[in-house]
């Protein structure tokens, strides 16, 4: 076991922040954390590099306490935070350098492993350049290639993502595919369900602190395969429709973001041609309708009643 | 050392920092150190009224230029000069004067001076001391102009010199350094808002937490922090320190060695200051205000712009504690002359206080994430 976490307890005031998280996370797995802003993924992290205060419960890195190793443990760990922590006065290869020294790195080990992390990233032709000329995802990526730099038996993404351009999303999605590849350990925090989608094995939902659902994708699908998930694209909306289609029978929960009415319903064949005549029949146009298979969005709808992105 | 390396490097590389560090702060300090003294030559301005206008008034007024700026003027312009601040001192000689003088007669020298200013005293008596010799010399001449000349510039080429070298400083010029060094003490007060500043804007911009992710330990980071501050400060005392001795021409007594390691202990002092100050703000903009509201009542109480003395009673006992005290204090003694462990008290007191704002800026507080 590469990370472990027994009754993780984090308070702020009278806020519960973590709520009792115990977490297995092995060697070579990309694990995420999924759950909206506020769910305690950050803190969870925080608390994992030994930057925040554990108010109960224990955390193992590489077999070893985090309280009383800190330094030992961190030095293994590389991190990849929420909000970029780059200096932009210095060019992208000095910012590289500068954690790999941090990290131990000097010499000529030091300089081949930043020529490394900036190829890795995409920004070797921009190794001289002060990031503060750097497009939103070029810093990004600068970004994860700082926590790189030292090979970092386990790599810690919080939120990579947020805030860039879809062709540096790829690059990074791509990039921690090709880690994982190399053997490295992934923890990747994110509220982009799709991301997590696409790059975790193991995935744990959180929620008001507390992890509400943990397995593997498929399993956590399991969980509501015995549900539909329609989802009605809308023209002209009414104040009544959310409550109207709540009262059909077999519908558990149903959800209006903007034009978009997501319905949970336990499986029926003939449920969509009442929820058309519903909607219909309290003024409202469909403008399209489909019937989707169980995603880790709607897992944690049915688990919450509410949006990811809420 | 890479944290202390690479924010020297960083500092370094901004032009405007530059341009502070090494060039504004010392020079405005240097300035203001000088403008801070009174014991500087050709401060004094002298107005000269000479009626009488002979060659013996010709050398008494050569023999005031030496010390003092003169300036000629008319009678009738004596109380506008002196209202006005274009002399401090005005000496009228009235017609007569040289002939009175070597006829063996102690004429009068007219003065006029604004009451209550003693700026003067140094100009009156070398007057004295040169028309003392004169009346001499005229007794001896016993009336003979030509002898009395004669004399009078052997007595002014003058085979016996005297060349003085003080060893103790007054005084009255201890208090004029302190004063000047008090200021230099609040402007590096000052400048601990610059390290505070700093070390905001990494939290601020997240590097801090990035920093503290690594294997690198919070005091570590702060104590690479404080060395590449002090080392900044100390480049800005030693230009200070060189720039008010050799081109401001002060003399900043026996040992400039021992006065810059009063300094440097201090400017220790100011850099744990910026650290705590850190700690304690959460933006630029809470620190510079709370540097604003403490520091300056805390220089007015150590005595930075004044003598304590000259404050009340309780407000001595109070600025009497405070860290910039402690300075004034050893920087008094090392002006005196006294060795560097004379002051060791004092600079013991400082060190600990230095101290004690290191562990508040380093205390970790709850989360370093936050």
């Amino acid at each position: 076991m590469l990370v472990e976490t027994k009754n993780l307890v984090k308070r702020y005031g009278d806020t519960l922040a973590v709520d009792n998280v115990n977490l297995a996370i092995d060697e070579g797995e990309v694990f995420g954390l999924l759950g909206p802003n506020g769910a305690g993924k950050t803190t969870i992290i925080n608390m994992l590099l030994g930057l925040t205060k554990v108010d109960g419960g224990e955390i193992h890195i590489f077999g070893k306490r985090v309280n009383g190793n800190r330094e030992d443990v961190s030095r293994q760990i590389g991190i990849v935070p929420q909000d970029l922590a780059i200096y932009n006065d210095l060019t992208a290869a000095e910012n590289a350098t500068f954690f790999g020294r941090l990290y131990g790195l000097k010499g000529a080990l030091l300089k081949e492993r930043v020529a490394e992390a900036l190829a890795f990233t995409g920004l070797s032709d921009k190794a001289t350049v002060f990031p503060k000329k750097f497009s939103g995802g070029m810093k990004r990526r600068l970004n994860i290639a700082c926590a790189l730099v030292h090979h970092p038996r386990l790599i810690i993404m919080d939120e990579p993502t947020v805030g860039i351009d879809p062709q540096s999303r790829n690059h990074i999605l791509s990039s921690v595919l090709e880690l994982h590849a190399k053997g490295s350990t992934i923890i990747y925090t994110s509220h982009y369900m799709e991301e997590v989608e696409e790059l975790c094995s193991r995935v744990a939902i959180m929620d008001q602190g507390r992890i509400i659902a943990l397995g593997s994708k498929d399993e956590l699908k399991e969980l509501v395969s015995s549900e539909d998930r329609i989802v009605v694209e809308l023209a002209g909306v009414n104040y009544t429709l959310v409550d109207e289609v709540k009262k059909i029978q077999g519908v558990k929960d149903c959800l209006l973001s903007d034009s978009t009415l997501t319905i949970l319903a336990v499986q029926n064949n003939s449920l969509i041609s009442q929820v058309v005549d519903r909607i219909t029949g309290t003024g409202a146009q469909v403008v399209s309708l489909s019937a989707q298979k169980p995603t880790l969005e709607s897992v944690f709808l049915t688990l919450t009643g509410k949006n990811l992105r809420d | 050392m890479t944290v202390f390396k690479y924010a020297l490097k960083r500092l370094l590389r901004n032009k405007f920092n530059l341009f502070t560090i090494f060039l504004l702060t010392p020079l405005f300090i240097g300035f203001t150190f000088g403008l801070g003294s009174f014991d500087r030559k050709g401060i004094i301005n002298v107005g000269l009224v000479d009626l009488d206008f002979t060659p013996f008034t010709e050398k008494l007024a050569r023999e005031i230029a030496a010390s003092a700026q003169v300036w000629e003027l008319a009678e009738g312009d004596i109380r506008s000069a002196l209202a006005q601040d274009r002399v401090d001192f005005v000496l009228v000689i009235d017609k007569d004067f040289t002939q009175e003088t070597i006829g063996g007669n102690a004429p009068n020298l007219r003065s006029f001076s604004i009451k209550e200013t003693d700026i003067a005293s140094r100009i009156i008596l070398k007057i004295e001391g040169f028309l003392g010799a004169a009346r001499s010399i005229a007794a001896t001449a016993a009336g003979d102009q030509a002898l009395f000349y004669q004399g009078l510039d052997a007595y002014l080429e003058g085979s016996f010199r005297i060349k003085t070298q003080a060893f103790s400083r007054t005084d009255k010029s201890v208090e004029n350094t302190l004063n000047s060094l008090g200021l230099l003490a609040f402007s590096m007060m000052m400048l601990s808002t610059f390290s505070a500043n700093n070390l905001i804007r990494e939290r601020e911009d997240r590097t801090f937490y990035r920093v503290m992710s690594s294997p690198c330990s919070l005091k570590g980071y702060m104590l690479q922090n404080i060395l590449g501050y002090l080392l900044i400060l100390l480049w800005q005392v030693l230009a200070m320190l060189v720039a008010v001795k050799w081109i401001f021409g002060f003399n900043l007594g026996p040992s400039l060695f021992n006065l810059f390691l009063v300094m440097a202990v201090f400017a220790a002092f100011c850099v744990s200051l910026g650290i705590a100050l850190a700690a304690i703000a959460r933006t630029a903009r809470q620190a510079g205000t709370i540097a604003s509201l403490t520091i300056t009542p805390v220089a007015m109480l150590s005595g930075l712009y004044w003598p304590r003395s000259l404050m009340p009673r309780f407000l001595q006992l109070i600025g009497r504690y405070l860290p910039p005290a402690w300075l004034i204090e050893a920087a008094g003694k090392v002006l005196q002359g006294k060795p560097l462990s004379g002051a060791g008290l004092e600079l013991t007191i400082l060190l600990g206080y230095t101290l004690v704002f290191f562990l508040l800026g380093t205390w970790r507080r709850g989360d370093v994430a936050n």
